[in-house]
């Protein structure tokens, strides 16, 4: 039950948002093109989706110069914005109550989070398909923005999603001990530094897919990056239930809008 | 409905906010709580609801331990500081969001108990637009909509006007007829005194009378 007021209250008031993100992917797409343009570059429809979740190569193994990944860490950013702003803020009395359940409550901000990540990705895909389609970029599956690596799998391109969804969830627990904004600064913090260094102990390196063995001679392997993932989601789901499930609510907070 | 708190002591960063209280209360009662402000009513209420945990002792609710059998007590209707509403939603959308949260209510009883506290279930204003006293009488709604066995009003009065109060004066006595266990913590100790069936006086955590 929990759930369908998650569904309502925040989901589908936030899908408005997610325009700020179109226009941020909008941006990140014509200044590809343009660099496609500017080098005769043939790019497909999945190289604009692709750049979107590239970062930079592990740093310094690669020898390369370290630029900031100002699309990759905007794209983050945003989300966990947008994550860190509902939970604890619609944390009311009488909500919470009427659930019944602690746990249930804590669970249902999990699946509003895996959803929530869901129609974000989506969104990036959609938006960059309709720019594509726009400004003549054939719609092609294949990878050329990106050099493949023999460990390339399929299942590295969906490490961006699974690696939000995990620090979605972690981002969660953090909320448990201190407050949405200092979790999201944390968070804002620890995919800072994983762009600088290259480890599965900061498993938002997970996302950025030039610091994966798929795509680079120094990443981190597709198996790896899902174990760190699933023992990072693990650990925080079962201390974010037990730390909830012992925290004292002294204040309600308003759902302000 | 039988609450029964035992030894409980509640502390925060080593205060002392409830001491050693033991108290036992019967369902069709009111039981009115008084104190001064930060003498520890409210959160006398918040932990009764489960929202906070004792540090010593138990709140027990008809046999089953609160925070180890359930996590909030089965069938309860709270008004404890700010309500959950929604601005851009009217009163009868708010109460639908908060009733589907546990028992479904149908439209009919949540239009009956919104005139019972003297709102108009058509009303298509939104909350943002309600006047406090409106906001209040919302809140009074959903803590009561369903009939709960236990109903925990900190200050129910607050901003609500002659009419209103008389309401509240109402809906209470009918809620105590039908067993309902009634907790409401209130300033005015002439208001206190007439819905009421036993007042608790509490002074720094503990109760004196």
């Amino acid at each position: 039950m929990y759930f369908k007021y998650d569904l309502k209250v925040r989901f589908l008031r936030d899908l408005p948002k997610l325009l700020v993100l179109s226009g941020i992917v909008l941006v990140a797409n014509i200044s590809l093109y343009r660099y496609a343009k500017f080098y005769f570059l043939d790019l497909g429809s999945l190289d604009y989706i692709l750049y979107l979740m590239k970062s930079i190569a592990p740093f310094p193994q690669s020898g390369e110069e370290f630029r900031f990944p100002v699309v990759w860490y905007l794209i983050q950013l945003y989300l966990s914005w947008i994550i860190g702003r509902y939970p604890f803020s619609s944390l009311c009395d009488s909500v919470l109550i009427y659930g019944g359940s602690r746990k249930r409550w804590y669970l249902s901000k999990v699946v509003w989070i895996a959803l929530t990540v869901l129609a974000y990705y989506l969104t990036m895909m959609v938006t960059s398909l309709i720019f594509c389609t726009v400004s003549g970029v054939p719609i092609s599956w294949e990878i050329n923005l990106l050099d493949i690596s023999e460990e390339f799998s399929s299942a590295a391109l969906l490490l961006p999603i699974a690696t939000s969804f995990v620090t979605g969830v972690f981002q969660l627990f953090l909320m448990t001990l201190t407050t949405p904004i200092i979790s999201f600064l944390l968070v804002a913090a620890l995919s800072a530094a994983s762009t600088y260094v290259t480890s599965p102990i900061l498993f938002t390196n997970c996302s950025q897919l030039l610091k994966l063995s798929a795509f680079s001679e120094y990443g981190i392997g597709t198996g790896e990056s899902y174990l760190t993932l699933a023992i990072v989601f693990a650990l925080s789901l079962a201390a974010g239930l037990i730390v909830f499930n012992r925290r004292d609510i002294l204040r309600s907070i308003r759902d302000e809008e | 409905m039988i609450l029964e708190l035992q030894n409980i002591t509640k502390e925060i960063t080593g205060v002392t906010i409830l001491d050693n209280i033991s108290l036992t209360m019967h369902g069709g009662k009111v039981y009115g709580f008084q104190g001064k402000n930060g003498s520890g009513k409210t959160m006398l209420m918040r932990l009764i609801c489960g929202l906070i945990k004792p540090t010593t002792g138990q709140v027990i609710i008809d046999g089953e331990v609160l925070g180890e059998d359930i996590s909030f007590p089965r069938s309860v209707g709270v008004l404890i500081e700010n309500p959950a509403f929604l601005p851009e939603y009217t009163a009868l959308k708010n109460l639908r969001l908060l009733s589907d949260l546990r028992e479904n209510l149908s439209d009919s009883e949540l239009k009956a108990v919104l005139s019972e506290v003297g709102l108009d279930p058509e009303d298509k204003r939104k909350y943002r637009s309600f006047s406090l006293g409106m906001k209040q009488k919302l809140g009074i709604a959903a803590a009561v909509m369903g009939n709960p066995e236990l109903v925990i009003l900190d200050e129910p009065i607050n901003a609500v006007d002659d009419n209103g109060v008389e309401n509240i004066r109402r809906i209470l006595a009918r809620l105590k007829e039908n067993g309902s266990l009634i907790i409401v913590a209130c300033h005015d100790r002439e208001e206190l005194e007439l819905i009421s069936d036993e007042i608790l006086k509490i002074d720094a955590g503990r109760i004196v009378s």
